[in-house]
């Protein structure tokens, strides 16, 4: 049974909720956006059909605020939530009070939510799907004693993560039994400050790991596909920083076996809407083993990798999904075409351990050209504040090869001047061009290995000085902007790019 | 017709040759000038470096008295000399004796209450910024004489939080 959506609250802000505003407008659904007051002129909150105030700036008081965000809903005549990725979207409680408010929520039932969110109830859940596990636990006895001694029962190395979610935040590796006190501290404060539950759970460290996902999509009728799989290895602090599709240099039996998992750990799971299935791969070549790590039940950030090798656009599937519909396509019809790379624009400084940044973008211009896409929750002139994820953009490229991708990806960072905070850009630049991510070969612990190469910012050159020089004698902008008429981009001074929108 | 004009970038002297759209900029340590085309962006610049007829972009925005350079892949923050007559930004207020915020945050846990003393290395104050904690730890062995804000204050860079007086 199909029930079109009419209207639809996106409980979230920046680049992501652009993108499912945008595919509302696509598909006639009307959207409502909702903002703190820290993010009344930001452009989620411009670009919706009607926008909503939930409060002051902290998460806490504003997105993260169920009844907040409900009311929202309710006021606007919404009757249905898109989540997003982040804040409530991984939230029983949330989605659980959407449905008893007659809101439609855009993403699984909440009691799937609890089980897989729960990394016990989703080890078992892939358990009995016949998929492999790394060993861990949720330790019954929360106090410190507790998770040092599960720690120790386990084995350091070991992982200590936030029970509640994922994204890195509350996440601490213990090599050392002298680190174990401070590391259970610092993973439950954050835990709690990001996910509002302090709950801890420790895992085994498997070392040089790679992390590959596979996209799982499932319906209401009982349709299961998967969208194949996302290399995500490059990671700093155990947050993703570029995602890429294929993995490069797995084995298609393995990759094929994953999938199969993927699905099964899904249908086990009583799954529907748009999911992400994690797997640690362990070895390589024909030796290589996964292991089942945990379950997103949500949109992810990399999901754009994933549409543009297998052209499906998975926003506007959540939304038909939600709606009711089946899904218009059977496994054996999705194909995995080219290659995809997606690098996350952050404001933070590598050089200085990657502090999250803070300030105006006095400059911001973004790349375009074929097989390049920019997914912004920013625009020139955004103040980029404390009070949220450091996330400022998404730069996507695909091309026929992997080699092909890298290359157009470096151009387009190339491309990306973001001045007035310091960005990862020069980071990004310096690791797609580095050997091993060259060679496909990096693991979740390459860039902590590689920091210092990757992060030394090189000693101004001669020639950014000159420009300075330049522009530091052409006057202000202003007496430059009336002597003469703005000049442009260089993109943009190719007519044909400049006739965008012209057909012929 | 031309202009000549200097300019100092990061203490370094740079003579600019200007002629409508197109500058010669020559610097004693650079040797060689480069040659740069100009272009108004709206709030910024787009500079096509020009050497040996190939042109790269390199993209400035005013900061004040700083200007950002993108240039070949790298950000590049640099300081013009103060024009005459103005005051140069204080240096940061944090020293030896002082604890400041790297950059804006909210204090979590005041860790080291005044009066108590710190070893080298231990985390004196909490701070959360985007999510992440940042611990503020004594720079050397102190005794700490004061703390100049409470759980739940938004903090601001260079800004005192907390006073240590160094143990020899």
């Amino acid at each position: 049974m199909t029930r079109p959506l009419r209207r639809v609250l996106v409980a979230n802000r920046g680049e992501i909720a652009v993108r499912v505003i945008r595919a509302c407008r696509e598909l006639g659904i009307e959207s409502v956006a909702i903002h703190s007051e820290a993010d009344a002129g930001a452009p989620h909150t411009v670009l919706a059909d009607r926008a909503e105030c939930v409060g002051p700036p902290p998460a806490a008081q504003s997105y993260l605020d169920i009844r907040r965000v409900i009311d929202a809903a309710r006021a606007a005549g919404a009757d249905a939530v898109h989540p997003g990725y982040g804040f409530l979207s991984e939230n029983p409680a949330f989605a659980d009070a959407c449905q008893r408010s007659g809101l439609v929520f855009i993403g699984p039932p909440a009691p799937v939510i609890e089980r897989m969110g729960s990394k016990i109830a989703a080890r078992q859940v892939a358990g009995a799907a016949g998929v492999p596990v790394v060993p861990g636990l949720t330790p019954a006895d929360q106090r410190e004693e507790g998770i040092a001694g599960a720690a120790r029962a386990i084995g350091l190395p070991v992982l200590l993560k936030a029970s509640a979610g994922g994204g890195g935040k509350g996440m601490r590796v213990v090599r050392l039994e002298a680190e174990l006190a401070e590391a259970i501290g610092a993973a439950r404060r954050e835990a709690a400050a990001a996910f509002g539950d302090g709950t801890l759970y420790v895992e085994r460290l498997v070392e040089r790991p790679r992390h590959v996902e596979v996209q799982v999509f499932a319906d209401t009728h009982g349709g299961i596909v998967h969208l194949f799989e996302r290399e995500c290895s490059a990671q700093r602090r155990h947050q993703k920083v570029v995602e890429e599709s294929p993995a490069p240099g797995l084995p298609p039996a393995l990759r094929a076996r994953m999938g199969e998992a993927a699905v099964a750990v899904a249908r086990e799971a009583g799954y529907v809407n748009a999911g992400t299935i994690e797997f640690l791969v362990e070895g390589l070549g024909e030796d290589a083993r996964f292991y089942f790590l945990e379950m997103n039940t949500r949109l992810q950030v990399e999901h754009p990798v994933t549409e543009a090798v297998t052209g499906l656009d998975l926003v506007h599937l959540q939304l038909q999904v939600a709606a009711g519909a089946p899904l218009s396509f059977r496994q054996e019809q999705v194909t995995q075409r080219g290659h995809a790379i997606q690098c996350r624009i952050y404001a933070e400084d590598p050089d200085a351990g990657f502090l999250p940044q803070a300030g105006r973008l006095l400059l911001y211009r973004e790349p375009d050209g074929p097989g390049v896409r920019v997914d912004a929750g920013v625009v020139e002139g955004s103040e980029v504040t404390v009070h949220y994820d450091p996330l400022l953009a998404k730069l996507i490229v695909d091309a026929p090869t992997r080699a092909a991708a890298l290359a157009r990806a470096i151009t387009a960072l190339r491309q990306y001047p973001v001045l007035g905070i310091r960005t990862n850009i020069p980071f990004l630049v310096r690791l797609l061009g580095h050997p091993a991510m060259q060679a496909g070969q990096i693991d979740t612990g390459f860039i902590e290995r590689e920091a210092g190469a990757l992060t030394t910012r090189p000693t101004p050159a001669a020639a950014a000085m000159a420009v300075a020089a330049a522009a530091a004698v052409t006057g202000t902008a202003e007496q430059w902007a009336r002597r003469d008429p703005p000049a442009r981009d260089p993109a943009q001074l190719d007519p044909w790019v400049r006739l965008r929108g012209w057909r012929n | 017709m031309a202009t000549v004009t200097e300019a100092r970038v990061n203490g370094g002297l740079y003579t600019v040759t200007a002629d409508g759209r197109l500058m010669r900029v020559a610097s004693p340590a650079a040797g060689a000038g480069v040659d740069i085309l100009t272009n108004y962006l709206g709030h910024g610049w787009l500079l096509l470096l020009v050497r040996d007829g190939v042109r790269q972009p390199a993209w400035v925005a005013e900061d004040g008295a700083r200007r950002w350079v993108y240039c070949d892949g790298e950000v590049t923050v640099v300081e013009l000399a103060a024009p005459a007559g103005t005051r140069r930004r204080p240096a940061a207020a944090g020293g030896l004796g002082r604890l400041t915020a790297p950059m804006p945050a909210s204090v979590i846990r005041i860790v080291a209450a005044p009066g108590s003393r710190v070893a080298h290395g231990d985390t004196v104050l909490l701070l959360e910024a985007m999510k992440m904690e940042l611990p503020l730890r004594a720079p050397h062995d102190a005794i700490v004489r004061a703390v100049h804000c409470q759980a739940g204050d938004l903090v601001q860079p260079d800004v005192p939080l907390v006073d240590l007086d160094p143990l020899a």
